[in-house]
């Protein structure tokens, strides 16, 4: 079996006479924005669900777009969906998508990213959940620079693992505890 | 009948015996051989070797095996010898001196006459041979433990009594004394009397400085003695009912018992007083269980998560 790969060409159409931006497959424009300007509108809206929104709009984009190129979503491998995700996340500038698997928890790293830490986690959460079409929450572990951890989750997890953290918990020992009650 | 007649009458007694003994040549105790053989006289019988007992140390009968050693035994200490014979011979006089050889053969009885000794014996009137006669005339047998025990008891009441004239007659009882037929009492018998008192008073001296092993304490160390065989020396007397053990925890026992690393301990017994107290030591057995490798069985693996689908991947992670 031939490892997944990605088939970038002609994803992304720059039509210089019109001054659009559009994509191959659904023909959708886009717009080629800094992430400075990004990084403001987080400091100006303070969280909340406005920001929520808006970065889980940018995730589902691309996880549309990835869930296009799958065949199956329902028999595609991790590795293909990764893949495939991680290909429109890299298209879209946003970074480089990979995963983990602590236990069952699943956790989705974010390498390079381009988005403001408030965004990341709706963006994953977003795009996660219109590439796989299950109804997901995005927890943000732990984010820098180089790159953020967010573990995708139910809502009552979601919940316990805010609550883990915030009381002081490492989000290791969150994740373990997660598995531990699942058991 | 009162006592000075009583020993008056002893007196007459003790000296006609001794008369008599002269006239015939008979020792006073007559020697016991084997080939002697009744010839004449009174059926006497012949005085065995007393077995001196305890209680009756105080006087002892002459050693039948010489006279001599018979008066040189005079002054101490003799128990008396079976006085059958004696009260025999008393009974069948009808007062006066007895004439032996008429009524021995009026009545066929067959005597014994021992052989003369070689030298006339010297008899010594001596309190205690006189006290011996007159229990022996009145038909007391000095060998019985009870009569021995009363006369020592009744001796040692007189030595109470030391300042009293009169010596009492150990074993002799107002009956037996009035069913004595003897003559007047003569003048000998009035001279020793008097000597009586103290020769009694000597004899049951005496007879308290007899050996330790015959002597007998006062009633109340008996008693003590008595008490110490029924409840122990420092015992005392076990109660009919024992207290309850205490309830709760019982004290367990101590570390040391349990040192033997073989599991078997002997029992140790501690002597305290007249109690033996033996601690019991448990003897255990034991297992050999050896290390088993293949004791348990597995069947397959345990299930592990390996999702293929990413989808799957996924439900499980929003399972948690």
């Amino acid at each position: 079996m031939t490892a997944p790969s990605f088939d970038s060409a002609g994803a992304v159409r720059f039509d210089l006479p019109r001054g659009t931006v559009r994509t191959a497959a659904e023909d959708e424009r886009l717009l080629l924005v800094p992430s400075q300007a990004l990084d403001g509108l987080a400091k100006s809206m303070h969280g909340g669900d406005a920001l929520e929104a808006f970065g889980r709009a940018l995730g589902a984009a691309v996880g549309r777009r990835a869930a296009a190129r799958l065949t199956n979503v329902a028999t595609a491998s991790i590795e293909e969906f990764v893949t495939q995700l991680a290909g429109e996340a890299a298209l879209a500038g946003t970074g480089l998508i990979e995963i983990e698997r602590w236990g069952r928890a699943l956790v989705v790293i974010l390498g390079e990213p381009a988005l403001p830490g408030a965004l990341v986690a709706p963006f994953i959460g977003g795009a996660v959940q219109a590439a796989s079409g299950r109804a997901v929450q995005a927890v943000l572990l732990s984010g820098d620079d180089r790159a953020a951890r967010v573990l995708i989750t139910s809502e009552q997890g979601a919940v316990r693992v805010r609550g883990w953290v915030a009381s002081g918990c490492s989000w290791g020992e969150a994740l373990a505890r997660l598995n531990r009650g699942r058991q | 009948m009162n006592t000075p007649d009583v020993l008056s009458r002893l007196q007459a007694l003790l000296e006609r015996v001794r008369a008599r003994s002269r006239a015939q040549g008979l020792p006073r105790f007559p020697e016991v051989s084997s080939g002697a053989s009744p010839q004449s006289g009174v059926d006497v019988a012949r005085p065995a070797a007393p077995a001196a007992p305890p209680a009756y140390a105080g006087v002892r009968g002459p050693e039948p095996a010489s006279l001599a050693s018979e008066a040189a035994a005079v002054s101490s200490p003799q128990v008396p010898v079976r006085p059958e014979p004696w009260s025999q011979v008393v009974e069948r006089t009808d007062g006066g001196s007895p004439a032996f050889s008429s009524s021995e053969e009026s009545l066929g009885v067959s005597t014994w006459t021992p052989t003369p000794p070689a030298a006339e014996p010297e008899i010594v009137v001596d309190v205690e041979e006189t006290e011996a006669v007159r229990a022996a005339e009145y038909g007391v047998d000095v060998t019985e433990p009870e009569a021995r025990s009363s006369e020592s008891d009744q001796r040692l009441r007189a030595a109470e009594a030391a300042a009293e004239p009169e010596v009492e007659v150990a074993a002799a009882s107002p009956s037996d004394l009035a069913g004595a037929q003897e003559p007047a009492p003569s003048a000998s018998s009035a001279e020793i009397e008097p000597e009586a008192p103290t020769r009694a008073v000597e004899a049951l001296e005496e007879e308290e400085r007899a050996p330790a092993s015959s002597r007998r304490p006062v009633v109340l160390a008996a008693e003590d003695h008595l008490a110490q065989m029924a409840f122990g020396a420092e015992e005392s007397p076990i109660p009919h009912h024992t207290p309850p053990p205490e309830s709760g925890r019982l004290p367990s026992a101590s570390v040391e018992e349990f040192d033997d690393a073989t599991g078997i301990r002997g029992a140790r017994v501690e002597e305290t007083g007249r109690k033996v107290i033996s601690h019991l030591a448990a003897e255990s057995t034991r297992a050999n269980l050896d290390r088993g490798d293949t004791i348990v069985e597995t069947l397959g693996e345990a299930r592990r998560f390996a999702p293929v689908t990413f989808l799957e991947l996924l439900d499980a992670s929003l399972e948690l």
